[in-house]
């Protein structure tokens, strides 16, 4: 027998939570639903989000953007202020599944599902994003590049709540781009895909954040490329070195939907696409 | 010939029902105190059954019975052969292994069923599987097929020597000869690898036995429910007008669902008698994905000889054929592969060898196409290596050797899938490749767009393949065709259908010869009690075979009102017109009696009849070829790849058909669109991945990606119309066409888009990943 609680609001949802074996957190229910089907067993009670308002809406607040964790990637992709000051994430929004995957998918699905292969990840870590998690008894704040342990595993616990994620908002002359490949143009998982917030000025690299998914355990970052670019005036010669750097700076694996030199050499492909679209700004 | 509604884009009279939801499939049919199957399946490949217990599975709650081999007694037997051996071929190896209901000492694919749960409901069914306890030795497995034929390779059938299913030798002309007289021999190894039909809906069965009148009732999705009923007829022992077999809507055939028996269409209605029970089962994707017939894998080592000036002088192919763990469906598979291996080029001198494997993999049969693209790829790439060593532009290699306009009919000289010799019909081919060039724009864009393209950086390239396609094949069907009192028209055909349009195209036909409109005649098909002689909707075959048997029932008919009418208006026949559900006098259009009111004479309740006097205005008629009607096209298309990702965009998309006389333009496009769809996924999205363990790894529409809207280009279609001689319509098959060159046409037009980096395709299917892994030598090479 399955058990559905719907609480009504916030609250009474970290109060449900706060037991030995708390109920799994449905938002969406586009990654836990298919979970489910195989292991029906090992998800017998449900929390459902549906009815709490304190994890909605995107806004602009002082100096930083907040998404609620159950804004759905619709909302994201549509959001006027996104498109605004964070296109690289209403862009990798629009990048996910279907229409109707995109109405039913959460923000907040996609940080603590933690597939390395998530969309969303990349753009948010790009953003320097920093997650929000409430129990009954604290609230913490841990940034995203600290945020994933693993395939599916991220410092989230069962008894805690992602109830939103904000960042700074991006200054006006930054740039991102988000770009992904996958096996079919809609509806599939990435094999690659890559987010590149930056600030230039007259080419010259200020500052600039490079996400990477599906081509290590987690969504990493490219420290080693992003410093090595800082401070440098972009042209084709710097591109090609920094498409190449990035390749030895991921560590993917060969499954049957790709295979490691592919997914090195696409990797490499779109660092270079995303900074040659930074060219072209 | 002027046609009144042959030919016509008649919008088709089963959509109203089919968009509304209000159409008939399998999973719709609910009976009062139904049960429901499930099945436990061998999650290996190869393994040896040494015990299974149900005692936990029998006591679940709701559970009615488990049943296993062990409980079948003497009802176990392996499902009968579809199709025998050739028996006209001499020195053919044939091994007989027939798939069974249940397995009962040895697991030859992954997905194979152990036993059957029935239940109150699916949800407990599926419980009480997991309930059994099964205890298996795992063996290895045969997956590749050279290794499988290797000495100490384990067997797939412990009592053959080895895993060969079958040899066959064919041969024509003199292939040694005519290679000592070439200028160029190409030798090349092709690959083509497996792929599923994935048609939108699964398998499903529901069987109704009703024990005080020992009358069965199955509802199944099988494109032939005429042999269904036979076979259960003689398996079951029961009268064969005691079995009604229903072949309703059904969500896509291609193939798959004409493989007969399935274990599950002979267990199920045997438990529904045994229980005395309705029950249902009804397929999921994953079962659909390991237990529903797959085909393609081959590989080609092939060599073919031609002149300087690129004419074909011979072609030698040794092949090997995956059959997977049996072969119910004989040949039928790699006979088709030879007999599309030479195209449509007039090719004297021929060889080829074919040996079929063994496997524990699942099953294979025919899948649209049905070997007749492996044979196309073959073809094509060969001529497209030769024309680039000859240096001879690749529509000129082609029209140098296409079997020219009177040499039809063509001989063959080899025996085709009937076991018949293979003959091609009829045939104007250039006019259809020229129609393709011409549309697609082909000197223009080689000329002009492609270097002003490459120039801008972007890699765009094209292609385009004629091929052939062997149709219509018999060996018959039938049609009664009845004018009701309404005015209306009913006709039944024994053939099933899985989103032809026969609803339509048949309807057209008869409104042709008697003059109604096509939503006034009513079709059914795949109904055994409404009619039951014939196989089924196969080889495209439902409109030649078919629709010749209603068009042969419609003018008999025709005969008959005209007959009667003539009587009653006092008019010689040659007088009289049929015309909007009207018998009319011609010029003199008010005196007329309408088909309804000739129906009721035509069946009067008192009086006398002379003798020999049939009632009413029906006829049933009969068509089978002489042999298979054999269809042409072209596809082109240009694409653009994007040189690192090799992630392709179609930017164009032509296909010109001769499928002979067009009964509805409408109706044939979309064949043609869902067949180029088809092709597209088996050129570059759909692979099956079976590990070294016979495991599925992408077993899932996750991981099998068939190609969606965003995939698919708008596709051109261009008709060109060469009458079939061998029957009254004129048609020739349409059904597989779309599939056919569209491997072919990928490779082309991809190595032509890339031509500068010297890349050889030759295997399909392709995939960004697998395209970038052939480039790479190439690259490493250069740098
Ligand atoms: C057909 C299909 C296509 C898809 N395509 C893509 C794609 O292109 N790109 C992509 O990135 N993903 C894709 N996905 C995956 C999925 O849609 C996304 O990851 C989505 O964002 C998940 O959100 P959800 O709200 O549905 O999550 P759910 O399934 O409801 O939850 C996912 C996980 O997050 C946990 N969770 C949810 N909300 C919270 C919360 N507030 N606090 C703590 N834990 C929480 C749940 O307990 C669960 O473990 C696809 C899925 C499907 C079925």
């Amino acid at each position: 027998m399955t058990q559905i609680l719907v609480p009504k609001d916030l609250q009474e949802a970290l109060e449900l939570l706060a037991i030995d074996h708390p109920p799994r957190l449905l938002a969406g229910g586009t990654d836990l639903l298919v979970l489910r089907k195989d292991n029906p067993e090992k998800f017998a009670s449900f929390l459902v989000l549906e009815n709490v308002r304190e994890l909605c809406g995107i806004h602009k607040e002082n100096n930083r953007i907040r998404i609620g964790s159950r804004a759905t990637h619709s909302e994201i992709e549509h959001s006027s202020i996104l498109m605004k000051y964070a296109p690289v994430l209403a862009h990798a929004a629009a990048e996910i599944g279907s229409v109707q995957i995109r109405n039913r998918g959460t923000i907040g699905g996609n940080i603590v599902n933690a597939s390395p292969a998530g969309d969303l990840i990349p753009a948010l870590i790009a953003l320097d994003a920093v997650a929000e998690l409430h129990s009954l008894y604290r609230k913490r704040e841990i940034p995203l590049r600290e945020f994933f342990l693993g395939p599916g595993r991220t410092v989230c616990r069962l008894n805690e709540l992602l109830v939103a994620i904000h960042f700074e908002l991006p200054d006006a002359r930054e740039h991102g781009v988000f770009l992904k490949i996958g096996p079919r143009k809609a509806v599939a998982c990435s094999k690659v895909n890559v987010a590149v917030q930056a600030l230039m000025h007259h080419r010259t690299v200020e500052w600039i954040r490079i996400a990477l998914g599906a081509v290590a355990p987690t969504v990493i970052r490219a420290p080693r490329t992003e410093a090595w670019l800082q401070g440098k005036r972009l042209s084709p010669e710097l591109i090609a070195e920094a498409r190449a750097m990035v390749r030895e700076e991921i560590s993917p694996i060969t499954d049957i939907r790709s295979t490691v030199e592919y997914r090195r050499h696409v990797a490499g492909v779109l660092i270079e696409r995303a900074l040659e679209s930074s060219l072209s700004k | 010939m002027t046609t009144k509604f042959i030919g016509k884009r008649v919008k088709r009279n089963e959509d109203p029902r089919l968009l509304t939801g209000q159409a008939q499939f399998v999973d719709d049919v609910e009976i009062p105190g139904m049960l429901h199957a499930a099945f436990l399946r061998s999650d290996y490949a190869h393994a040896r059954l040494l015990s299974i217990d149900v005692s936990e599975a029998r006591k679940r709650a709701g559970v009615v019975a488990v049943f296993t081999a062990e409980d079948m007694g003497d009802d176990w037997q392996p499902g009968p052969p579809l199709v025998s051996p050739p028996p006209t071929v001499k020195d053919v190896i044939f091994h007989s292994r027939r798939q069974v209901p249940l397995v009962k000492d040895k697991v030859r694919h992954a997905g194979e069923a152990i036993a059957v749960v029935i239940a109150e409901s699916r949800y407990i069914a599926e419980d009480a599987v997991e309930d059994i306890l099964v205890e298996f030795e795992p063996l290895e497995a045969v997956i590749d097929l050279e290794k499988g034929l290797e000495a100490g390779s384990p067997l797939v059938h412990d009592d053959l020597e080895s895993n060969l299913a079958a040899h066959l030798f064919q041969k024509k002309g003199d292939y040694e000869a005519a290679r000592e007289k070439a200028d160029l021999v190409i030798a090349r190894r092709i690959v083509v690898d497996r792929g599923a039909a994935a048609a939108m809906e699964n398998r499903g069965i529901v069987t109704d036995w009703d024990k005080k009148s020992q009358h069965l009732t199955v509802w199944d999705t099988t494109q032939a429910p005429i042999p269904i009923r036979n076979g259960l007829v003689a398996r079951l022992g029961l009268s064969e007008h005691k079995v009604r077999v229903i072949a309703p809507f059904i969500g896509g055939g291609f193939g798959p669902k004409m493989m007969m028996f399935y274990p599950e269409e002979m267990l199920i209605p045997w438990v529904s008698m045994k229980l005395n029970r309705p029950i249902k089962w009804i397929e999921d994707r994953r079962e659909n994905f390991y237990a529903t017939t797959q085909e393609r894998g081959q590989i080609h080592d092939v060599e073919i000889a031609l002149s300087k000036d690129g004419h074909i002088l011979g072609l030698k192919d040794i092949f090997l054929h995956d059959t997977g763990a049996y072969d119910p469906y004989g040949l039928t598979t790699p006979l088709n592969t030879q007999c599309h291996v030479m195209g449509p080029y007039d090719i004297k001198n021929f060889t080829s060898e074919v040996s079929v494997v063994f496997t524990n993999k699942t099953l294979v049969t025919p899948v649209r196409g049905a070997g007749r693209p492996q044979g196309i790829y073959i073809i094509e790439r060969l001529l497209d290596i030769a024309a680039r060593e000859l240096g001879i532009d690749l529509i000129a290699i082609r029209k140098r050797n296409l079997i020219p306009p009177d040499a039809f009919p063509y001989e063959h000289e080899i025996i085709d899938q009937a076991f018949a010799p293979l003959v091609l019909d009829s045939g104007n081919y250039w006019p259809v490749m020229e129609k393709a060039l011409e549309m697609v724009g082909y000197d223009q864009f080689i000329e002009y767009e492609q270097p002003r393209l490459r120039a801008e950086g972007k890699y765009v390239g094209i292609g385009v393949i004629p091929f052939l396609e062997s149709t219509g094949v018999g060996p018959y069907e039938g049609a009664r065709v009845t004018v009701e009192a309404s005015g209306k028209i009913n006709v039944a055909t024994g053939i099933g259908t899985q989103g032809q349009g026969h609803f339509t195209s048949f309807a057209q036909i008869v409104a042709e010869q008697l003059g109604v409109a096509v939503c006034d005649v009513r079709i059914v098909t795949g109904d055994t009690a409404e009619f039951h002689w014939g196989t089924g909707t196969f080889a495209s075959r439902g409109a030649v075979v078919a629709g010749n048997a209603i068009h042969a029932s419609a003018s008999i008919v025709r005969q008959k009102v005209l007959k009667l009418a003539s009587k009653i208006l006092k008019t010689p026949e040659e007088e009289l017109e049929l015309e909007d559900g009207l018998v009319r006098v011609i010029d003199i259009p008010h005196k007329s009696i309408s088909l309804g009111e000739l129906a009721l004479l035509a069946n009067p309740l008192r009086g006398a009849v002379q003798p020999g006097t049939e009632p009413g205005l029906e006829a049933t008629a009969y068509f089978g070829p002489q042999y298979g009607a054999t269809a042409f096209g072209t596809h082109a298309m240009i694409l653009e790849i994007d040189p690192e990702t090799m992630m392709l965009e179609i930017k164009r998309y032509i296909t010109v058909e001769d499928c002979g006389t067009v009964l509805n333009p409408l109706i044939l496009e979309g064949q043609i669109h869902g067949g180029v769809s088809m092709g597209i996924g088996n050129a570059y999205y759909e692979k099956l991945h079976f590990d070294e363990n016979g495991q599925l790894l992408n077993a899932s529409f996750a991981d099998y990606l068939i190609p969606s809207a965003t995939e698919l280009p708008r596709i051109e279609v261009g008709h060109v119309e060469t009458q079939s001689p061998l029957n009254e319509l004129g048609a020739k098959g349409v059904g597989e066409a779309g599939t056919l060159p569209v491997p072919a046409l990928f490779a082309q037009a991809i190595e032509n888009a890339l031509n500068n980096r010297d890349l050889e395709i030759l295997e399909t299917p392709l995939s960004p990943n697998r395209l970038y892994e052939l480039l790479r030598p190439n690259e490493e090479k250069s740098r």
